[in-house]
């Protein structure tokens, strides 16, 4: 879905991106990762193709961004991390004008808004709304026309507690209801953790690590969480307990939550699949809450 | 089939996006055109008495050249505070570079006509024996006149992006080039970027090779705007 080889990106003297190197498979919520200055947001628009790269290759669903950006962004949303619209237009106007520009009618930009949640605000103009309220602006117009990817830079950026967990809790939803792909720059490692299945690390303008959580947090020694469903969940609870390696085991309603290392995920996989086959388990997954425990070590061992 | 769909979904891209430019970011083109059309027919309305003597219609055309080139100065300073900030919201839709640059230069155009109509309309409605006065090359010249400046300004807008050099562009094509006509010599040498005052300095007479220049001065000024946008406007 989205694969960069080597790119580069300068502005003036300084490199912003030093031959960033990752791909971004389809149908995931992806983390582009990394601190202040790492190149997210020269990634983010290099990818819309609002940028144009200096070296390297890069495909967004099989298009080249600076080159084909007209048809790229007819199927690609982008939330920028502090947009800027035009002032004292109504939001109803902007809306209509940027869903005319995707060939949508006013009932789809209506859609978007209500998706976003800011259908309340309709008649206000975009300088009078709150910094929460403009963000909801930016996910309602990326959302326009439901693209196929979604770039997101630091969405819950400058916003108080409350709205970054009813924006995160937005994009957790647009992921899951409208399957698409998507990509969110951040350096809030927790906020991440809640919504990404893949990340990219990124710093000094290259790209540290790549991958599923699970797998990352499996490379790099961190822990992983296994999730399974049990018709005898304190059963089943017991016989994790009992596995050499395994940290912890919680028992919620059928869901048995075991924490292990990712030195014994196999075994603990293997026992789990064992368990399944003789019915105690109905079914199980793996994955992972330790992503800040994986970003430190990576960027630890980039230093 | 499909690259006449393509080219159909361009246009109307295009006349979307330059509609939004004139009726809200550059919204003071609107305006600022209208001001000048009712100052341009209270002048021909004033000149009419005096039985629309050549100088007349002349200060005519110069008074709304200059009107135009101040609307033309806003509208691009608009682009280059568009540049700065909601471009990129813009620009983040299926919306190329080409087309953003060439809706500015619509909006542009679209409020130069409809000075130049308001301009002809109010000759007709004051005395339709005054539109007589204006011949094809005077008013083709009034046009490439006010069509190169707002390229010039878009070009630099593009380029450079800051307000400062605008208005130092502005004032060079403005003033600076409308000193050298004072030389003959220095006169050639610019009169195909101000075609207007080249029929203005000598009389009324139309010098079609230049309105030729201009007219290809105008071409490569659109060429160079194109390439700007594609090869150089990131955001």
């Amino acid at each position: 879905m989205i694969v960069f080889e080597g790119v580069v990106k300068r502005y003036g003297a300084t490199e912003a991106l030093k031959g960033a190197t990752f791909t971004v498979p389809k149908g995931v919520v992806a983390g582009l990762l990394g601190p202040n200055g790492a190149g997210k947001t020269t990634t983010i628009k290099i990818a819309a193709g609002l940028l144009r790269r200096d070296g390297g290759r890069v495909s967004v669903l099989g298009l080249d961004p600076w080159e084909q950006g007209e048809e790229l962004r007819e199927r690609v949303g982008v939330l920028h991390e502090r947009p800027a619209y035009p002032p004292d237009v109504p939001v109803k106007v902007l809306l209509r004008h940027l869903a005319k520009i995707r060939g949508l009618d006013w009932e789809d930009a209506l859609r978007a808004a209500r998706l976003a949640g800011v259908e309340r605000y309709l008649d206000h103009t975009t300088s009078s709304l709150s910094r929460g309220y403009l963000q909801r602006l930016g996910l309602a117009i990326a959302l326009l026309g439901e693209p196929e990817l979604l770039l997101l830079d630091e969405p819950t950026a400058n916003l108080d507690p409350s709205a970054r967990r009813e924006v995160l809790a937005a994009i957790k939803t647009l992921g899951e209801e409208m399957g698409a792909t998507i990509v969110i720059s951040s350096h809030i490692i927790p906020e991440m953790e809640q919504v990404c299945s893949y990340a990219v690390i990124i710093n000094g303008g290259v790209a540290l690590a790549q991958g599923s959580l699970t797998d990352l947090a499996t490379a790099l020694g961190a822990e992983v969480e296994f999730v399974a469903r049990s018709r005898e969940p304190r059963r089943l609870a017991s016989l994790l307990i009992s596995e050499e390696g395994v940290r912890s085991v919680e028992v919620e309603g059928d869901r048995v939550v075991a924490r292990a290392g990712s030195r014994v995920r196999q075994r603990v996989e293997a026992l789990l699949e064992e368990a399944r086959a003789r019915g105690l388990a109905a079914s199980w997954d793996v994955r992972s809450r330790s992503l800040g425990e994986v970003y430190e070590k990576v960027v630890q061992a980039s230093r | 089939m499909r690259r006449w769909f393509r080219l159909r979904v361009r246009a109307s891209r295009l006349a979307t996006y330059s509609s939004f430019v004139a009726e809200t970011l550059g919204g003071g083109l609107t305006a600022a055109a209208a001001v000048l059309s009712a100052l341009a027919f209270l002048f021909a309305l004033f000149l009419a008495p005096a039985g629309a003597p050549f100088s007349g219609l002349f200060a005519l055309l110069f008074l709304t050249n200059v009107g135009y080139s101040a609307i033309a100065l806003s509208g691009a300073s608009a682009m280059v505070s568009d540049l700065r900030g909601s471009a990129q919201v813009f620009l983040s839709q299926p919306l190329s570079r080409t087309i953003y640059a060439l809706a500015w230069l619509v909006a542009l155009l679209a409020s130069m006509i409809a000075v130049f109509s308001a301009l002809l309309l109010s000759l007709a409605v004051i005395d339709p024996g005054l539109l007589g006065t204006l011949s094809l090359g005077t008013a083709l010249a009034w046009l490439l006149d006010s069509a190169l400046l707002s390229l010039l300004l878009l070009a630099a807008a593009l380029l450079l992006r800051r307000t400062s050099v605008l208005v130092i562009t502005w004032a060079a094509v403005e003033f600076g080039v409308s000193l050298l006509f004072f030389s003959e010599q220095l006169a050639q040498a610019v009169v195909v970027l101000r075609p207007l005052y080249g029929v203005l300095s000598r009389g009324g007479a139309v010098d079609t090779p230049v309105l030729a220049g201009s007219a290809l001065l105008a071409a490569a000024l659109l060429a160079l705007l194109y390439w700007l946008a594609r090869a150089r406007l990131e955001v």
